[in-house]
């Protein structure tokens, strides 16, 4: 489902809406908007963590001025704080190859602060992460939601930290099972 | 006109970070070129050291062991990021499939089809070709190989994600180097017997042009299909 929603997968019937106008028609809107983190993370092994970082980072330069609410520091103090906060700055020139796979799940999310965008696709976020990174995501997920930000979360864990809206419960059949507010 | 700037930028940055990747990894930039050089230099012991008959049969070897290395080297440009998401990730960021084509035709040129043109001379010369026969080998080969790694790059983005792709690959793309094969040996036989060799030579530029054209919009499309 995560993956029809962003247009990766074109297995279903009706209308995706994206303000208020279908996701197809206005492609590039939606996706300037939306950052996607599934389970295969996107980094290249042969790279380094500044270089990874910075080329998405690069992709997006352009819209980035887009959104109202970005505080203007650099790229490159946001990914140093980024990293440090999460504690793997002292890989920043080593290649993704080489860390571990919680680590690089931590690369992949630091990508939430150097590409600010609006609204967080976050496919299963806490496989191989520790305590200390869930606590780190939570709290990420509510500066984000406080600052105007949407959010989808999907997990087989219970996520208590975050100040959700809404709860989907799906049962082995997809169809949804509970709604909790 | 910004919009257009976006694009340039982006897909000179594509380009820039597969080129870094390829760096990193030197075998996949050694081995195209390894392997056009071994290949071309087993025919002399295979066939005849007799300095005639070689200058008769360089321009088919040059250009068959060209094809089969670029057919070698396309793979790890598209798998890896496949299995890794990358291209996933290009696709949610907002970036065209046709410009991820694009991009991975130009750096898989860049990176395996220039080192072949390079070598050309010197492997004409093994060859005992005439000094005209290697000007149009390397002329040809340059507006040729381009043409097989977009070719090539279809096909790649056909068989992502399947088993067996490298042998599904040379069965859907061969049939499609064949016309490149053909005018591009052509031009430099026509070229090594002083023949005019203009005809081929605007064909294969033909040929460049229509694959530049189309060959990304076609690739993207399959690779939305191997996506899906």
């Amino acid at each position: 489902m995560i993956r029809c929603l962003c247009g990766l997968s074109q297995r279903f019937n009706g209308d995706i809406l994206f303000n208020q106008q279908s996701v197809d028609s206005n492609h590039s809107d939606f996706f300037l908007n939306t950052l996607y983190l599934g389970h295969k993370l996107g980094l290249k092994p042969k790279l380094t963590v500044a270089q990874n970082l910075a080329f998405y980072f690069g992709l997006r330069q352009d819209s980035i001025g887009i959104i109202s609410n970005v505080d203007e520091e650099p790229f490159e103090f946001r990914m140093n704080l980024v990293l440090k906060q999460l504690s793997i700055a002292a890989y920043l020139d080593e290649p993704v190859g080489n860390l571990s796979a919680g680590q690089k799940r931590r690369v992949s999310l630091a990508r939430l602060i150097t590409e600010p965008v609006k609204f967080w696709i976050l496919d299963e976020p806490m496989v191989a992460l520790d305590t200390f990174g869930q606590e780190w995501l939570e709290n990420a997920c509510n500066t984000h939601l406080k600052s105007g930000g949407m959010l989808l979360v999907t997990s087989h864990q219970t996520i208590s930290g975050i100040n959700a809206l809404q709860e989907l419960i799906l049962t082995q059949s997809q169809s949804i099972f509970e709604v909790t507010e | 006109m910004t919009h257009s700037g976006a694009d340039k930028n982006r897909l000179v940055a594509l380009i820039r970070r597969e080129i870094t990747v390829v760096m990193r990894s030197q075998s996949e930039f050694v081995y195209p070129l390894a392997f056009f050089v071994i290949v071309t230099s087993l025919f002399p012991l295979a066939v005849t050291p007799d300095p005639v008959q070689l200058a008769f049969i360089a321009p088919g070897v040059l250009w068959v062991a060209a094809l089969l290395s670029i057919l070698m080297s396309l793979n790890s440009f598209f798998q890896a990021d496949f299995e890794e998401g990358g291209l996933e990730q290009l696709l949610v960021c907002g970036v065209a499939g046709s410009q991820i084509v694009l991009a991975k035709s130009i750096a898989n040129w860049l990176a395996s089809g220039l080192p072949l043109v390079l070598t050309t001379p010197l492997i004409g010369y093994l060859f005992n070709l005439d000094a005209q026969g290697i000007r149009i080998a390397v002329v040809s080969l340059l507006i040729g190989t381009p043409v097989l790694s977009l070719i090539g790059s279809i096909g790649m983005c056909l068989t992502l994600g399947l088993r067996n792709g490298g042998v599904l690959l040379t069965l859907l793309v061969l049939p499609l180097f064949i016309p490149v094969l053909i005018f591009g040996s052509s031009a430099v036989q026509a070229a090594s017997s002083g023949l005019d060799y203009s005809g081929q030579l605007a064909l294969l530029l033909a040929l460049l042009i229509l694959s530049l054209l189309l060959a990304p919009f076609a690739g993207s499309a399959a690779m939305k299909i191997s996506i899906d």
